[in-house]
């Protein structure tokens, strides 16, 4: 295990910053429970020159190796009651960790 | 000659009424400078702020014929991306419906015209929830004496 792994893996595991959450392939089958570190940024959206919106985006930070297969667009996560769609899916640079853009789905 | 309404705030108060009464459903506010929180508030939403003044005093002699310019931006949010599109289109069309072409009873208004719009539904990087925002413009003719841009 690298010093990235370990770190991943401490983050993952601290009870303040890691979550338990389930994903789903977009293809449907068997739900697979893992950690994920969610956050909620809130900031102001490149409007049209008006007023402009605020939006909340969440994103989730997950271990490649606990999903069978990369996650991608259209895969699903649930945490905490609620249903979100995978928009993105960004791989670190070292390829152990996943960033996924995520959409509610209600 | 000093009136008590300018021609300017005649004209959008008479804008927010009729956008108020047109689509009883959705919230409508004037002038308002904060950006609107699309995971909070209710949407769909409209903001109508005053823009541009022109004044063409060649048309009649006397009389100074304006044109007050005015955008109304609207917000929607749906379930998916697919119908945030779609309820962005219908709330345009919506407020054209109840803009272009209509001329108010108050005196000195005239009729609105339709002059553009953009679209922007907001990428998912910045917001889970699939929403967006329109800017329409439009621009409504006014007439008052040369120098007395009054209402009443």
């Amino acid at each position: 295990m690298t010093a990235f792994d370990a770190a991943m893996a401490t983050l993952l595991a601290d009870a303040n910053m890691g979550s338990d959450a389930e994903w789903q392939a977009a293809a449907g089958g068997a739900w697979t429970g893992l950690r994920l570190l969610f956050s909620v940024p809130a900031d102001l959206v490149p409007g049209l020159g008006s007023a402009g919106g605020r939006a909340i985006a969440v994103q989730a930070t997950l271990r490649g190796a606990d999903l069978p297969q990369p996650p991608r667009r259209g895969d699903l996560l649930r945490w905490a009651g609620t249903t979100y769609r995978v928009e993105t899916a960004e791989p670190d640079a070292l390829g152990l960790s996943w960033r996924l853009g995520l959409a509610r789905t209600s | 000659m000093t009136g008590t309404t300018p021609l300017r705030e005649a004209a959008l108060a008479t804008i927010t009424d009729r956008l108020t009464t047109a689509l009883p459903d959705v919230v409508v506010e004037r002038a308002r400078r904060a950006p609107v929180d699309v995971d909070a508030e209710n949407l769909p939403r409209l903001i109508l702020r005053g823009e541009d003044w022109q004044a063409d005093d060649t048309e009649e002699p006397g009389r100074t014929h304006y044109r007050i310019g005015f955008s109304v931006t609207g917000f929607a949010s749906a379930t998916t991306d697919l119908a945030a599109e779609q309820a962005l289109s219908l709330l345009h069309a919506r407020v054209v419906e109840a803009l272009a072409g209509w001329t108010p009873s108050a005196a000195g208004l005239g009729d609105v015209a339709e002059q553009s719009a953009e679209f922007s539904l907001y990428d998912s990087e910045d917001s889970a929830r699939p929403a967006g925002e329109f800017l329409a413009r439009f621009s409504m003719l006014a007439i008052g004496p040369s120098g007395g841009p009054w209402a009443s």
